[in-house]
């Protein structure tokens, strides 16, 4: 297994490079996710302060907030990956899917150590929630991973070939922050959007994530089949797109 | 086995793709330490690259069943902000190197690159030199079928040059060694095999000096061919008959060359005599011969005067030096001694001396004798002026100038003290001085109004007279 030690050592260099000594990326993975919670809770509530879809308001956000990051963060992070290592090149064994496999791995790894110590301080706040089913927890894990890996692949060949890319993917996803039920379950939404709304796969991860993780859910609107069968589509297009175009990424004279 | 097999390669620029390789095919022999050689931005680092298969062609491929280690370079392929030896335990990862091997070839690697505690610290406080040494300790530490080096060689002191070389002697039975440089030297000795890349084409050359011939810029025939250069010549083709002598020279000068002649045909004749003494008819003759210009003449009737009295001093001295201009430095030599026995401290005699020494890398010895000299001359401006070259030539700088300057003393005016005054002191660094010698070198030399010398034809008539009278039949 060639390929599991490189991965093994882009990770550990992705994590000198984020954590480094002289890094603050370290406090900013865990604040930044905290500042948007409290917000989210703030604004909450000024306008009404009860439970939503039978959720305290705080892990209601907080699971929306960090599914949502994860998810975000795969897919930016991934269309750096190829130009933020070009050093890594150098050596033949290292390929730009090695790195997206790594930053993957990292950022699962940043936002599960994230979700840990904020319930743990949850729980001993007094938010507490009843635990529904781990299984289902990582099946909707795996799929999330599939749909943001496949379009991190993407994202890797993206960036290098085309420039605009790291300005304009941000942009895409900015607004699925808002349409994706980070801050309001899905059976929220009125009838002939909610349809509409559930066409976005990101709605049905957030949706399968509360439902799996919290028992006391009341919001049932994720579909396994329909968040399954575009995760597979993504991770489809993903790789066929960096087999057709993982050579170039790496060639000179194609790069500017 | 290494083939290359129709690879193209290309760059994007500006209005176009600008071709590297070209459908360029070879194979290179087993076995073999490759050097590569060509002008820069003509795809040697590529064709590494490809090699390393860290980059690809347009079109074609590399079929090889051998191992490459990635291009070792200046840059190293390091993440800057990590230490030195947090880099190299990232590619011992990337290799798949156990955790017990990696400690102990992390430790190798600090004490082959020689950089001491900068190994601890970050890659990007290194120089290129440090750089350039930890990527070769950390590639040694790996087994690869050929190492890739490019333009490595030229960094690093004579004492890591010296390790590196006995790291990779060591591997060299396993191991061969595929090396891109600018340094010919380094080619030569290190490699076997020589591949020129250069517009677009990929030649490989068994033999090194035909390589470098083809590579590096050669001097060319003139275009006419050497056959057909015109050997003969005639004055009449440089037009010197449009000239004429002044009306009274012209007539020296014809009777010069009767006076010559006559004398010549008695002097080949079997039965003339001499009336004079022998050595100073041949020695007034050979000066004449001297002075019209006819040196081999001359040459050969200084002998004359030399075998007929040894111990004719003028004759000797002149002899030694028209000898010396004629690269006959035995003869020169056997002269001196015998002017030497004559006077010891003759000043021609030492001056003559001098130069011989020099000719033959006698330096120090022509030292001695400039100070002998000048013992006998202290105001003599070419005695000083050769100890000043003599120190000169033995690096002592200061020495040198002290002796220019006395030389400038003793002559004031002349030109030529001055413009070897600049250049001493410039040797020795004083460029400010040189300047200003070199300034008062012009001004003397406006100052002196130059005379070709021509033989005084006048006087040499009259000697001639005198010879022919000499010689009787």
């Amino acid at each position: 297994m060639i390929q599991k030690s490189v991965v093994f050592a882009v990770f550990i260099r992705e994590l000198n490079a984020r954590f480094g000594r002289y890094s603050i990326g370290f406090i900013w993975a865990f604040l930044e996710p905290i500042i948007f919670i409290l917000t989210l809770c703030f604004i909450r509530s000024r306008f009404t302060g009860t439970a939503i879809s039978g959720l305290h308001p705080v892990i209601f956000f907080a699971s929306g907030v960090l599914t949502f990051f994860l998810f975000r963060n795969i897919i930016t992070t991934s269309i750096s990956a190829v130009e933020a290592n070009q050093g890594l090149f150098n050596y033949q064994r290292v390929k730009p899917a090695d790195i997206v496999v790594a930053r993957v791995l990292l950022e699962t790894l940043i936002v599960a150590t994230t979700t840990l110590l904020l319930f743990s301080g949850f729980y001993l706040a007094g938010y507490t929630f009843t635990w529904n089913s781990a299984l289902e927890v990582l099946g909707v894990l795996a799929c999330l991973l599939m749909l943001a890996g496949g379009l991190g692949l993407m994202g890797c060949i993206a960036g290098p070939l085309w420039h605009d890319s790291k300005i304009i993917v941000p942009m895409v996803i900015r607004p699925f922050f808002f349409i994706s039920g980070v801050f309001y379950p899905a059976n929220s939404i009125p009838q002939p959007l909610r349809d509409l709304a559930l066409l976005n796969p990101l709605l049905h991860v957030l949706e399968l994530t509360r439902e799996s993780a919290f028992a006391d859910y009341t919001s049932h609107e994720g579909s396994w089949l329909y968040l399954f069968g575009c995760s597979a589509l993504s991770l489809l297009l993903g790789l066929t797109t960096y087999r057709l175009f993982r050579i170039t990424v790496v060639t000179s004279g194609y790069i500017r | 086995m290494i083939k290359v097999r129709n690879l193209t390669k290309s760059y994007r620029v500006k209005g176009g793709r600008h071709y590297v390789f070209q459908d360029v095919s070879a194979e290179f022999p087993e076995g073999a330490n490759i050097g590569i050689i060509g002008p820069n931005g003509g795809g040697k680092s590529t064709f590494l690259s490809i090699l390393g298969g860290i980059d690809f062609p347009d079109e074609g491929e590399i079929i090889t069943d051998k191992t490459f280690s990635w291009p070792l370079g200046l840059k190293g392929g390091f993440v800057g902000h990590l230490s030195g030896r947090e880099n190299c335990r990232m590619v011992c990862n990337l290799y798949g190197v156990g955790r017990n091997d990696t400690a102990h070839k992390l430790e190798q690697m600090k004490s082959l690159s020689g950089i001491g505690k900068y190994f601890e610290e970050p890659v990007k406080y290194y120089s290129s030199g440090m750089g350039s040494r930890l990527g070769f300790a950390l590639s040694m530490s790996f087994d690869f079928d050929y190492f890739l080096i490019d333009e490595i060689t030229s960094v690093g002191d004579a004492h890591f040059k010296a390790l590196a070389r006995r790291a990779f002697q060591e591997k060299a039975k396993k191991s061969k060694m595929i090396m891109v440089s600018h340094n010919m030297g380094d080619i030569k000795k290190f490699c076997d095999i020589a591949v020129l890349i250069k517009n677009g084409r990929l030649e490989v050359f068994e033999d090194m000096d035909a390589a470098i011939r083809a590579y590096l810029p050669q001097t060319q025939e003139s275009m006419e061919d050497p056959a057909e250069i015109v050997m003969e010549a005639s004055l009449d083709e440089i037009d010197i008959a449009s000239v004429q002598l002044p009306p009274d020279h012209e007539e020296l000068v014809s009777e010069i060359v009767i006076r010559l002649e006559e004398i010549e045909r008695k002097l080949s004749t079997p039965n003339h005599q001499i009336t004079r003494a022998e050595d100073e008819f041949y020695f007034q003759l050979a000066l004449a011969y001297h002075a019209l210009g006819n040196e081999p003449r001359a040459l050969h009737l200084y002998r004359r005067a030399v075998e007929a009295n040894s111990y004719h001093l003028e004759a000797q001295q002149r002899l030694a030096t028209l000898a010396a201009s004629r690269g006959l430095l035995n003869e020169e030599h056997q002269a001196l001694v015998a002017a030497e026995t004559i006077d010891p401290l003759n000043i021609i005699t030492l001056d003559a001396k001098v130069r011989h020494l020099i000719r033959l890398g006698h330096l120090e010895k022509a030292l001695d004798v400039t100070l002998a000299a000048l013992r006998v001359a202290p105001h003599h401006v070419g005695f000083w002026s050769q100890r000043a070259g003599l120190f000169l030539a033995l690096g002592d700088t200061a020495k040198a100038v002290e002796a220019q300057i006395k030389a400038v003393k003793n002559s004031p005016d002349r030109s030529q003290s001055y413009q070897r005054l600049a250049i001493i002191l410039a040797s020795a660094g004083d460029i400010k001085s040189s300047a200003l010698a070199r300034h008062k070198a012009r001004i003397a030399a406006e100052n002196i109004q130059y005379k070709l010398k021509t033989p005084s034809y006048g006087s040499l008539i009259k000697t001639l007279r005198k010879l022919d009278d000499d010689v009787r039949i």
